[in-house]
Protein backbone atom coordinates (compact mmCIF):
# COMPACT_ATOMS: atom_id res chain seq x y z
CA UNK A 1 0.00 0.00 0.00
CA UNK A 2 2.83 2.36 0.91
CA UNK A 3 4.51 1.88 -2.41
CA UNK A 4 1.09 2.71 -4.57
CA UNK A 5 0.78 5.89 -2.64
CA UNK A 6 4.14 6.83 -2.98
CA UNK A 7 3.56 5.67 -6.90
CA UNK A 8 0.31 7.65 -6.61
CA UNK A 9 0.61 9.04 -10.72
CA UNK A 10 -1.04 12.73 -9.36
CA UNK A 11 1.32 13.08 -6.97
CA UNK A 12 4.64 12.23 -9.07
CA UNK A 13 3.31 14.21 -12.01
CA UNK A 14 3.37 17.39 -9.67
CA UNK A 15 7.02 16.74 -8.86
CA UNK A 16 7.79 16.24 -12.30
CA UNK A 17 6.15 19.24 -13.68
CA UNK A 18 8.07 21.00 -10.35
CA UNK A 19 11.09 19.45 -11.02
CA UNK A 20 11.19 20.50 -14.47
CA UNK A 21 11.08 23.86 -14.33
CA UNK A 22 7.42 24.29 -15.90
CA UNK A 23 5.81 25.46 -12.54
CA UNK A 24 6.47 26.38 -8.98
CA UNK A 25 4.77 24.70 -6.03
CA UNK A 26 3.32 28.09 -5.20
CA UNK A 27 1.83 28.28 -8.70
CA UNK A 28 0.29 24.98 -8.37
CA UNK A 29 -0.94 25.78 -5.40
CA UNK A 30 -2.67 28.59 -6.49
CA UNK A 31 -4.06 26.77 -9.30
CA UNK A 32 -5.53 24.10 -6.91
CA UNK A 33 -6.76 27.27 -4.81
CA UNK A 34 -9.03 28.42 -7.97
CA UNK A 35 -10.38 25.06 -8.59
CA UNK A 36 -11.25 24.79 -5.52
CA UNK A 37 -13.01 28.19 -4.65
CA UNK A 38 -14.43 27.23 -8.65
CA UNK A 39 -16.26 24.01 -7.50
CA UNK A 40 -17.07 25.55 -4.18
CA UNK A 41 -18.89 28.45 -5.70
CA UNK A 42 -20.58 25.57 -8.10
CA UNK A 43 -21.66 23.56 -5.13
CA UNK A 44 -23.17 26.65 -3.43
CA UNK A 45 -25.45 27.89 -6.28
CA UNK A 46 -26.45 24.29 -6.89
CA UNK A 47 -27.60 24.04 -3.31
CA UNK A 48 -29.38 27.19 -3.96
CA UNK A 49 -31.07 26.91 -6.98
CA UNK A 50 -34.24 25.14 -7.98
CA UNK A 51 -34.45 21.44 -9.28
CA UNK A 52 -34.86 22.08 -12.94
CA UNK A 53 -38.67 22.66 -14.36
CA UNK A 54 -39.60 19.17 -15.21
CA UNK A 55 -40.73 20.42 -19.11
CA UNK A 56 -36.90 20.77 -19.02
CA UNK A 57 -35.75 17.05 -19.12
CA UNK A 58 -35.91 17.17 -23.54
CA UNK A 59 -34.27 20.70 -23.51
CA UNK A 60 -31.20 21.40 -25.32
CA UNK A 61 -31.39 17.74 -26.76
CA UNK A 62 -30.84 19.32 -29.91
CA UNK A 63 -30.37 23.24 -31.18
CA UNK A 64 -32.74 22.86 -33.99
CA UNK A 65 -34.46 19.39 -34.18
CA UNK B 1 -32.63 21.98 -73.48
CA UNK B 2 -28.96 20.56 -73.05
CA UNK B 3 -28.38 17.43 -70.89
CA UNK B 4 -28.30 18.08 -67.11
CA UNK B 5 -24.74 17.65 -65.58
CA UNK B 6 -25.04 14.39 -64.13
CA UNK B 7 -22.29 13.30 -60.87
CA UNK B 8 -21.43 10.63 -59.38
CA UNK B 9 -22.23 10.15 -55.24
CA UNK B 10 -18.53 10.51 -54.50
CA UNK B 11 -18.67 13.71 -56.48
CA UNK B 12 -21.52 14.92 -54.59
CA UNK B 13 -19.34 14.28 -51.39
CA UNK B 14 -16.43 16.24 -52.81
CA UNK B 15 -18.91 19.26 -54.03
CA UNK B 16 -20.41 19.63 -50.40
CA UNK B 17 -17.22 19.71 -48.73
CA UNK B 18 -15.38 22.04 -51.45
CA UNK B 19 -18.60 24.14 -51.09
CA UNK B 20 -18.35 24.19 -47.19
CA UNK B 21 -14.69 24.78 -47.23
CA UNK B 22 -14.79 27.59 -49.15
CA UNK B 23 -18.28 29.02 -47.53
CA UNK B 24 -16.91 28.69 -44.24
CA UNK B 25 -12.85 29.09 -43.22
CA UNK B 26 -14.41 27.15 -39.45
CA UNK B 27 -14.95 23.55 -41.76
CA UNK B 28 -12.16 21.64 -41.15
CA UNK B 29 -11.66 18.04 -42.57
CA UNK B 30 -9.29 14.75 -40.68
CA UNK B 31 -9.72 10.97 -41.11
CA UNK B 32 -7.39 8.67 -42.60
CA UNK B 33 -4.92 8.92 -45.65
CA UNK B 34 -7.88 12.43 -47.03
CA UNK B 35 -4.46 14.63 -47.75
CA UNK B 36 -3.46 14.53 -50.70
CA UNK B 37 -0.18 13.55 -50.20
CA UNK B 38 -1.88 10.22 -48.91
CA UNK B 39 -4.02 9.38 -52.00
CA UNK B 40 -6.58 12.10 -51.14
CA UNK B 41 -8.62 9.16 -49.44
CA UNK B 42 -9.34 5.48 -50.21
CA UNK B 43 -12.30 6.40 -51.89
CA UNK B 44 -10.78 9.67 -53.13
CA UNK B 45 -13.82 11.99 -51.29
CA UNK B 46 -11.61 14.11 -50.60
CA UNK B 47 -9.31 14.58 -53.50
CA UNK B 48 -7.93 17.85 -54.42
CA UNK B 49 -8.93 19.14 -51.32
CA UNK B 50 -5.82 19.61 -49.28
CA UNK B 51 -4.21 20.78 -52.20
CA UNK B 52 -7.15 23.84 -52.59
CA UNK B 53 -7.45 24.80 -48.83
CA UNK B 54 -3.91 23.75 -47.24
CA UNK B 55 -2.84 20.49 -45.18
CA UNK B 56 -4.05 22.61 -42.31
CA UNK B 57 -7.51 22.21 -43.27
CA UNK B 58 -7.21 18.81 -44.32
CA UNK B 59 -5.57 16.94 -41.68
CA UNK B 60 -4.35 12.89 -42.28
CA UNK B 61 -4.60 11.25 -38.90
CA UNK B 62 -3.14 8.20 -37.38
CA UNK B 63 -5.43 4.94 -37.50
CA UNK B 64 -7.12 5.63 -34.43
CA UNK B 65 -10.93 6.07 -34.70
CA UNK B 66 -10.95 7.41 -31.28
CA UNK B 67 -8.52 10.15 -31.59
CA UNK B 68 -10.14 10.93 -35.18
CA UNK B 69 -13.72 11.66 -33.38
CA UNK B 70 -12.02 12.87 -30.27
CA UNK B 71 -10.24 16.00 -31.49
CA UNK B 72 -13.10 16.54 -33.76
CA UNK B 73 -15.21 17.02 -30.70
CA UNK B 74 -12.44 19.10 -29.29
CA UNK B 75 -12.13 21.29 -32.15
CA UNK B 76 -15.92 21.56 -32.38
CA UNK B 77 -16.14 22.96 -28.54
CA UNK B 78 -13.33 25.40 -29.66
CA UNK B 79 -15.68 26.87 -32.49
CA UNK B 80 -14.97 24.89 -35.51
CA UNK B 81 -16.79 22.39 -37.70
CA UNK B 82 -15.00 19.51 -38.04
CA UNK B 83 -16.17 17.08 -40.84
CA UNK B 84 -14.58 13.28 -39.64
CA UNK B 85 -14.08 10.46 -42.29
CA UNK B 86 -14.54 7.05 -40.66
CA UNK B 87 -13.37 5.08 -43.67
CA UNK B 88 -15.53 1.98 -42.64
CA UNK B 89 -19.01 2.58 -40.73
CA UNK B 90 -18.08 -0.93 -38.34
CA UNK B 91 -14.72 1.18 -37.41
CA UNK B 92 -16.90 3.66 -36.02
CA UNK B 93 -17.38 0.98 -33.15
CA UNK B 94 -14.16 2.01 -31.53
CA UNK B 95 -15.12 5.46 -30.99
CA UNK B 96 -18.83 4.77 -29.62
CA UNK B 97 -17.45 6.38 -26.18
CA UNK B 98 -16.49 9.68 -28.18
CA UNK B 99 -19.92 9.88 -30.12
CA UNK B 100 -22.14 8.61 -27.55
CA UNK B 101 -21.03 9.78 -24.36
CA UNK B 102 -19.55 13.38 -25.45
CA UNK B 103 -20.61 14.24 -28.83
CA UNK B 104 -23.81 13.63 -27.85
CA UNK B 105 -24.16 14.27 -24.66
CA UNK B 106 -22.61 17.66 -24.05
CA UNK B 107 -24.89 19.96 -25.32
CA UNK B 108 -27.84 18.52 -22.77
CA UNK B 109 -25.18 18.30 -19.75
CA UNK B 110 -23.85 21.92 -20.00
CA UNK B 111 -27.43 23.35 -20.10
CA UNK B 112 -27.30 24.33 -23.73
CA UNK B 113 -23.72 25.95 -23.18
CA UNK B 114 -21.53 23.60 -25.42
CA UNK B 115 -23.19 22.72 -28.71
CA UNK B 116 -20.82 19.69 -30.75
CA UNK B 117 -21.11 20.99 -34.11
CA UNK B 118 -19.31 17.99 -35.73
CA UNK B 119 -20.14 15.79 -38.87
CA UNK B 120 -19.12 11.98 -39.07
CA UNK B 121 -19.11 11.37 -42.58
CA UNK B 122 -18.80 6.91 -42.94
CA UNK B 123 -18.72 4.67 -45.75
CA UNK B 124 -21.00 1.26 -44.82
CA UNK B 125 -23.15 -1.10 -47.42
CA UNK B 126 -23.13 -4.75 -48.44
CA UNK B 127 -22.85 -5.95 -52.13
CA UNK B 128 -19.15 -5.63 -52.68
CA UNK B 129 -17.67 -8.28 -51.03
CA UNK B 130 -15.89 -6.60 -48.24
CA UNK B 131 -16.79 -8.75 -45.02
CA UNK B 132 -19.00 -8.76 -42.38
CA UNK B 133 -16.22 -6.20 -40.51
CA UNK B 134 -17.08 -3.36 -43.58
CA UNK B 135 -20.61 -4.20 -44.31
CA UNK B 136 -22.87 -3.23 -41.48
CA UNK B 137 -25.55 -0.84 -41.78
CA UNK B 138 -24.97 0.72 -38.22
CA UNK B 139 -28.08 3.98 -38.85
CA UNK B 140 -30.41 1.93 -35.81
CA UNK B 141 -27.52 2.21 -33.12
CA UNK B 142 -26.89 5.96 -33.72
CA UNK B 143 -30.89 6.64 -34.33
CA UNK B 144 -31.28 4.94 -30.76
CA UNK B 145 -29.35 7.94 -29.20
CA UNK B 146 -30.68 11.11 -28.45
CA UNK B 147 -28.74 13.96 -29.53
CA UNK B 148 -27.23 12.37 -32.52
CA UNK B 149 -29.12 12.81 -35.98
CA UNK B 150 -28.79 10.48 -38.29
CA UNK B 151 -28.69 11.08 -42.66
CA UNK B 152 -28.55 8.92 -45.28
CA UNK B 153 -29.19 10.45 -49.02
CA UNK B 154 -30.38 8.16 -52.10
CA UNK B 155 -29.08 10.51 -54.95
CA UNK B 156 -25.76 12.22 -55.64
CA UNK B 157 -28.21 15.77 -55.31
CA UNK B 158 -29.38 15.04 -51.96
CA UNK B 159 -25.98 13.78 -51.20
CA UNK B 160 -24.93 17.25 -51.65
CA UNK B 161 -27.78 19.40 -49.87
CA UNK B 162 -27.80 17.06 -46.74
CA UNK B 163 -24.07 16.75 -46.18
CA UNK B 164 -23.95 20.66 -46.68
CA UNK B 165 -27.30 20.69 -44.06
CA UNK B 166 -25.45 18.13 -41.58
CA UNK B 167 -21.76 20.78 -41.40
CA UNK B 168 -23.84 23.60 -41.35
CA UNK B 169 -25.98 21.65 -38.49
CA UNK B 170 -24.97 22.65 -34.90
CA UNK B 171 -25.60 18.70 -33.75
CA UNK B 172 -23.44 16.07 -34.17
CA UNK B 173 -24.32 14.69 -37.19
CA UNK B 174 -23.80 11.13 -38.63
CA UNK B 175 -23.79 11.27 -42.53
CA UNK B 176 -23.97 7.37 -43.94
CA UNK B 177 -22.50 6.90 -47.63
CA UNK B 178 -23.23 3.64 -49.71
CA UNK B 179 -20.07 2.34 -50.99
CA UNK B 180 -21.97 -0.17 -53.51
CA UNK B 181 -23.61 3.13 -55.34
CA UNK B 182 -20.50 5.17 -55.09
CA UNK B 183 -20.04 5.48 -58.63
CA UNK B 184 -24.24 5.49 -59.68
CA UNK B 185 -24.76 8.69 -61.19
CA UNK B 186 -27.71 11.58 -60.81
CA UNK B 187 -28.72 15.41 -61.41
CA UNK B 188 -26.04 17.34 -60.14
CA UNK B 189 -27.65 19.90 -57.74
CA UNK B 190 -27.15 23.82 -58.24
CA UNK B 191 -24.25 25.00 -56.68
CA UNK B 192 -24.95 25.79 -52.43
CA UNK B 193 -27.55 23.64 -53.04
CA UNK B 194 -29.20 22.30 -49.17
CA UNK B 195 -31.60 20.41 -47.73
CA UNK B 196 -33.62 20.92 -44.66
CA UNK B 197 -33.01 18.22 -41.76
CA UNK B 198 -35.23 16.20 -40.36
CA UNK B 199 -37.61 16.31 -43.09
CA UNK B 200 -38.87 13.41 -45.49
CA UNK B 201 -38.88 13.70 -49.28
CA UNK B 202 -42.45 12.61 -50.39
CA UNK B 203 -40.61 11.36 -53.90
CA UNK B 204 -43.12 10.04 -55.40
CA UNK B 205 -47.24 10.84 -54.90
CA UNK B 206 -49.31 7.98 -54.73
CA UNK B 207 -52.98 6.76 -53.41
CA UNK B 208 -53.04 2.54 -53.00
CA UNK B 209 -49.51 2.10 -50.43
CA UNK B 210 -47.15 4.34 -48.78
CA UNK B 211 -43.63 3.06 -49.53
CA UNK B 212 -41.08 4.48 -46.89
CA UNK B 213 -37.38 4.06 -47.15
CA UNK B 214 -33.85 5.69 -47.73
CA UNK B 215 -29.94 4.95 -49.28
CA UNK B 216 -29.84 2.34 -51.85
CA UNK B 217 -33.28 0.40 -51.77
CA UNK B 218 -34.71 3.52 -53.02
CA UNK B 219 -33.12 3.17 -56.28
CA UNK B 220 -35.11 -0.55 -56.27
CA UNK B 221 -38.44 1.32 -55.16
CA UNK B 222 -38.17 4.12 -57.63
CA UNK B 223 -38.31 1.34 -60.58
CA UNK B 224 -40.79 -0.36 -58.69
CA UNK B 225 -42.72 2.16 -58.15
CA UNK B 226 -42.76 2.65 -61.64
CA UNK B 227 -43.55 -1.03 -62.88
CA UNK B 228 -46.56 -1.13 -60.63
CA UNK B 229 -48.28 1.96 -61.76
CA UNK B 230 -48.47 0.32 -65.43
CA UNK B 231 -50.40 -2.18 -63.40
CA UNK B 232 -52.52 0.59 -61.98
CA UNK B 233 -51.24 0.17 -58.08
CA UNK B 234 -50.75 3.85 -57.35
CA UNK B 235 -47.53 3.55 -55.01
CA UNK B 236 -46.56 6.56 -52.59
CA UNK B 237 -42.58 6.75 -52.19
CA UNK B 238 -41.07 8.80 -48.76
CA UNK B 239 -37.66 9.44 -49.01
CA UNK B 240 -36.84 9.67 -45.06
CA UNK B 241 -33.45 11.41 -45.86
CA UNK B 242 -33.14 11.92 -41.96
CA UNK B 243 -33.21 9.18 -39.73
CA UNK B 244 -33.14 11.32 -36.85
CA UNK B 245 -34.90 12.96 -35.47
CA UNK B 246 -37.53 11.13 -37.62
CA UNK B 247 -40.16 13.39 -39.63
CA UNK B 248 -43.21 11.77 -38.30
CA UNK B 249 -45.76 13.82 -39.44
CA UNK B 250 -44.54 13.20 -43.20
CA UNK B 251 -45.56 9.32 -42.41
CA UNK B 252 -48.22 9.42 -40.80
CA UNK B 253 -50.13 11.71 -43.41
CA UNK B 254 -49.32 9.82 -46.16
CA UNK B 255 -50.43 6.14 -44.33
CA UNK B 256 -53.42 8.08 -43.41
CA UNK B 257 -54.74 9.05 -46.89
CA UNK B 258 -53.45 5.27 -48.52
CA UNK B 259 -53.91 3.11 -45.77
CA UNK B 260 -51.28 0.97 -46.19
CA UNK B 261 -47.31 0.80 -45.89
CA UNK B 262 -44.23 -0.90 -46.64
CA UNK B 263 -40.62 -0.14 -44.60
CA UNK B 264 -37.36 -0.94 -46.53
CA UNK B 265 -34.16 -1.02 -45.56
CA UNK B 266 -31.04 -2.87 -46.25
CA UNK B 267 -29.38 -3.12 -42.43
CA UNK B 268 -30.81 -6.33 -40.66
CA UNK B 269 -34.61 -6.37 -39.80
CA UNK B 270 -35.03 -6.62 -36.33
CA UNK B 271 -34.89 -3.71 -33.90
CA UNK B 272 -34.34 -1.46 -36.78
CA UNK B 273 -35.45 1.75 -38.37
CA UNK B 274 -38.53 -0.31 -40.05
CA UNK B 275 -39.75 -1.56 -36.52
CA UNK B 276 -39.62 2.26 -35.01
CA UNK B 277 -41.38 3.46 -38.48
CA UNK B 278 -43.79 0.66 -38.04
CA UNK B 279 -44.62 1.26 -34.35
CA UNK B 280 -45.05 4.66 -35.00
CA UNK B 281 -47.55 3.80 -37.95
CA UNK B 282 -49.87 2.15 -35.66
CA UNK B 283 -49.57 4.64 -32.90
CA UNK B 284 -50.92 7.24 -35.22
CA UNK B 285 -52.82 5.87 -37.79
CA UNK B 286 -54.01 2.36 -37.06
CA UNK B 287 -57.65 3.47 -37.52
CA UNK B 288 -56.49 4.04 -41.47
CA UNK B 289 -54.57 0.63 -41.80
CA UNK B 290 -56.09 -1.28 -44.61
CA UNK B 291 -53.35 -4.22 -44.33
CA UNK B 292 -50.51 -4.92 -41.76
CA UNK B 293 -47.53 -2.70 -41.86
CA UNK B 294 -45.05 -4.76 -43.71
CA UNK B 295 -40.90 -4.49 -43.16
CA UNK B 296 -38.52 -5.53 -45.70
CA UNK B 297 -34.48 -5.69 -44.62
CA UNK B 298 -31.84 -7.51 -44.98
CA UNK B 299 -31.57 -11.48 -43.20
CA UNK B 300 -30.39 -11.62 -39.01
CA UNK B 301 -27.02 -12.10 -39.76
CA UNK B 302 -23.67 -11.30 -40.29
CA UNK B 303 -23.09 -9.98 -43.67
CA UNK B 304 -21.15 -12.65 -45.42
CA UNK B 305 -17.84 -12.40 -47.75
CA UNK B 306 -18.65 -15.41 -50.03
CA UNK B 307 -20.29 -13.48 -53.09
CA UNK B 308 -23.52 -16.05 -53.11
CA UNK B 309 -24.12 -15.57 -49.37
CA UNK B 310 -24.10 -11.99 -49.45
CA UNK B 311 -26.70 -11.75 -52.04
CA UNK B 312 -28.93 -14.14 -50.10
CA UNK B 313 -28.45 -11.98 -46.81
CA UNK B 314 -29.06 -8.93 -48.69
CA UNK B 315 -32.43 -7.47 -48.78
CA UNK B 316 -33.86 -8.03 -52.63
CA UNK B 317 -35.88 -5.77 -54.51
CA UNK B 318 -38.23 -8.61 -55.75
CA UNK B 319 -38.77 -8.12 -51.84
CA UNK B 320 -40.33 -4.78 -51.77
CA UNK B 321 -42.49 -5.79 -54.27
CA UNK B 322 -44.06 -8.55 -53.18
CA UNK B 323 -44.58 -6.94 -50.08
CA UNK B 324 -46.00 -3.80 -52.05
CA UNK B 325 -48.54 -6.44 -54.06
CA UNK B 326 -49.66 -7.71 -50.34
CA UNK B 327 -50.84 -5.29 -48.99
CA UNK B 328 -52.77 -4.55 -51.81
CA UNK B 329 -54.78 -8.43 -51.37
CA UNK B 330 -56.11 -6.43 -48.51
CA UNK B 331 -59.25 -4.36 -49.06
Amino acid sequence: MAEAVANDPIVKVREQVINSGVATSDELDAIVAQFEKEFDEAVEFAKNSPFPELSEVTTDMYGVA
Amino acid sequence: MSDPKMITFTQAYTQALDEAMAADPNVVLLGEDIGDKEGGGVFKVTAGLSKKYGAERVRTTPISEQAIIGAAIGASLAGMRPVAEIMFMNFITVAMDQVVNHAAKLRFMSGGQTPVPITIRTRTGAGTGNGGQHSDMLEAWFAHVPGMKVVIPSTPADAVGLLRACIEDDDPCLFIEDGVTRIVKGEAPPSNHKIPLGKAHVEREGNDVTVISYGRPMQDIRKIAETLSQEGISVEVIDLRTISPLDTDTIVNSVKKTGRAVVAHEAVRSFGVGAEVVARIQEYAFDSLKAPVLRVASKDATVPFARTLELEFLYKGSDIEAAIRKTMEEK
